[in-house]
This record gives C-alpha cells, structure tokens and sequence, in this order.
C-alpha cells in the first residue's frame, strides 16, 4: 500500500484500521508500523475528526417511548375472541392494563377475566326468557340483536383497516428505496 | 452474509410471540434505531416517530420473516432510512438554519456544557452535510456497518461509497474546523 492510497482510505473510513476493508488492513497496520511520515500524518488528521465526531451523542429512549413501543406488539384479538374483546371494550372501566408478555397471544389475562356473566352476550340473553314473559322477553332479544348488529359493523371496520394496512405495507415494501436513492443521487 | 444471523433467535421468539421477546427487541434495537434516524433527520421528535414505525413493521412481519441473503439489522437500517427519506422530502424545501455560533470556550464553562455545546454543532454540520452523504457516514461511522453492508444499503459501489464518505469528512473538517483546532488539538496536548 503506498501513503497515498492510505491517506485516501484514511479520508474515507477515519482512523479506525478495524472499519477499513478487511482486505486493506494487513497493509495499512505494516505502513503504520513502518512510521512513514506521510502516513503518520494522514493519520493524525483522521483521527482528530473522529474524535470530534464521536462528540455527538444521541440520548438513550425514554420510558415513555419504550412503553409505547411494547404496548404497540398487542396485537388485534383473531375471530374466535373478537366478540368476548369488543364486549369487554364496553366494559372497560376496570380494564386492567395489557403486559407484553401476556397480551401478545389471546386477550390480555386482566380482561378474560373481567368477561363474566355480567358483561357477555350469552348471559344477557339467558336470563329473560327463565325470569319473565314475552314482552321483556322480546325486549332483552331485541338489546340481543342490538349488540350482534354492533359486533358486525366493529368487525367488518377492523378488517378493512386492517387489510389496507396489509396492502399499503406490502405496498411500501416491493418500493423499498426505489424512490429514494433516485431523489438524492445528485448530492 | 447471512449465515449466522445474530438476530435470528430473537426474531423467531417474537413471531412466536413468546414472553420476554418483545422487550428484548426493544432493548436491543430501539437505541440503534433512534441514534440512525436522529442523526439522518435532525430531530428527535420525528426520530421517535420514525423508531415507533420501524417496530410496528417488526411486529407486523416477525412471524413470517424468513432467512435469506440479508441480516435482519440490514432490513431494520433499510425499514429506517425509507421511511427517514419520507420524512426528508417533506424537509425539502425547508432551508436549513446556519451552523449555531461557536461559544466562546470561557474557562469557567462547564464541562458538560461544553460537551452539549460541542455535540450540537457536530450535529449542526451533520445536518447540513449532503444527505447521501450524510447517509453514508452515518451508516458507516456511528451505526459501525461495514462498507459492503453500507453501500449495499445505499445500492452504490464501493468506490462510490468511499467517495461519499470523504466527501462527507472533508466538509465536515471544513464546518468544525474552529471546533477541531481549538477543543481537539487542546485535549491532545493535555
């Protein structure tokens, strides 16, 4: 390797021998080891940039946006827990708070819990029709139907947000830096 | 290149979602993610913004990754920098502020001061550095690539990322050259 090719890698990759191209490294550390002036030189001006680059800091995350990263991997519960996660939605106001590490799955353990007799559709239309006459009878079937038609228009909402999230990510993915190169190429 | 992917066996957790996986990607990869997209774009609040749809693509994608040619931290920088992109071209026309006057390096500064001080106008020449050059040093100085990885990433040569970069380095000696000659070079002497 000649000084010349050394102070030119040196300008490109700084003074760290380790992040040059492997296959330059042998060369570089034996010109070093030579103390050829030229070297030596371009080496100290790469090094001063580095240290003065190794200045920036970046702050670590903060707790708060840790906590909405791990909040945001609770996924949308699948067909089979929908209903019982959108009757547990309406009675939410002692819903406890999803953990990672159990709300990945099915539902959040606090919520299944939660979704007794008081607050399912099963129960609500039970109890009339053992406990009363027709017309309370065709009133709780009515609060019934109420709630399914509910559950229907929440459901169908959920799969179209959800099946054009899917279309714009496969979309921006098969794009992944097409745009982009192109726009900065000049610089 | 990808024959042990360090990342793998936490990926595969994750799409397993197991317990524990998803704080552990976090851990690993978030303060990676949000020193790349702070330094690309300048600001920390979108920088956050660009971390948070970074893992939502992680989680989206975790069950169905598959081992192929390129590492997953690759994938991460690529995820990142597009997404970085989409954000700078809506900077575009923005003109970028002048670098922020020197402070006078009093005595009885602070140290931490100083660093903070110090560190701004790193970042100051860093933003108004080219982007691709920016893109370069960033990828291949601060998140430590290597260069076949960074110009893979940048789908450039590597005689076109050696370019960048010492295009990069020389303006940025240029911009800190005050800072360089009287804070380094003191602290070398000392």
């Amino acid at each position: 390797m000649t000084p010349e090719r050394f102070r030119t890698l040196s300008e490109a990759y700084g003074a760290a021998i380790e992040h040059w191209p492997t296959a330059d490294r042998a060369a570089a550390l034996a010109l070093i080891e030579r103390q050829d002036p030229a070297t030596l030189t371009a080496l100290a001006e790469a090094r001063q940039l580095d240290q003065l680059l190794a200045t920036h800091r970046v702050a670590a995350p903060t707790a708060e946006l840790t906590s909405k990263l791990l909040a945001s991997a609770q996924p949308i519960p699948q067909r089979a827990g929908l209903r019982r996660w959108i009757s547990n939605l309406r009675s939410s106001s002692n819903r406890q708070g999803v953990s990672p590490e159990n709300g990945v799955q099915d539902l959040p353990r606090g919520t299944r819990q939660s979704a007794g007799p008081s607050s399912g559709f099963p129960a609500q239309r039970r109890a009339p029709f053992r406990t009363s006459g027709l017309l309370r009878g065709l009133g709780w079937a009515s609060v019934g139907l109420a709630g399914i038609a509910t559950g229907v228009v929440v459901m169908s909402l959920l799969t179209q947000t959800a099946t054009t999230q899917s279309l714009a990510e496969l979309s921006y993915s098969s794009t992944a830096f097409g745009g982009a190169t192109q726009d900065w190429s000049n610089e | 290149m990808n024959q042990e992917d360090p990342d793998a066996d936490l990926l595969t957790r994750v799409g397993r979602q197991e317990p524990g996986a998803i704080q552990e990607m976090v851990a690993r990869k978030l303060p990676r993610l949000l020193s790349l997209a702070t330094r690309m774009l300048g600001d920390r609040s979108e920088a956050e913004d660009v971390a948070q749809e970074v893992f939502m693509r992680i989680w989206k994608h975790a069950a169905h990754w598959q081992s192929g040619p390129a590492r997953f931290d690759t994938w991460l920088h690529r995820v990142a920098l597009n997404l970085c992109y989409d954000r700078l071209r809506k900077q575009r026309e923005v003109i970028l502020d002048d670098l922020p006057e020197q402070t006078d390096p009093a005595p009885a500064l602070d140290h931490a001061l100083a660093d903070a001080a110090r560190s701004e106008r790193v970042a100051a020449a860093l933003a108004a550095l080219p982007v691709r050059q920016r893109e370069a040093l960033v990828l291949q100085y601060y998140q430590e690539l290597s260069n076949a990885q960074t110009a893979e990433l940048m789908e450039i040569t590597i005689e076109a990322l050696e370019s960048l970069l010492a295009r990069a380095r020389r303006n940025l000696r240029i911009s800190l050259a005050d800072e360089r000659g009287e804070d380094v070079l003191r602290g070398q002497r000392s």
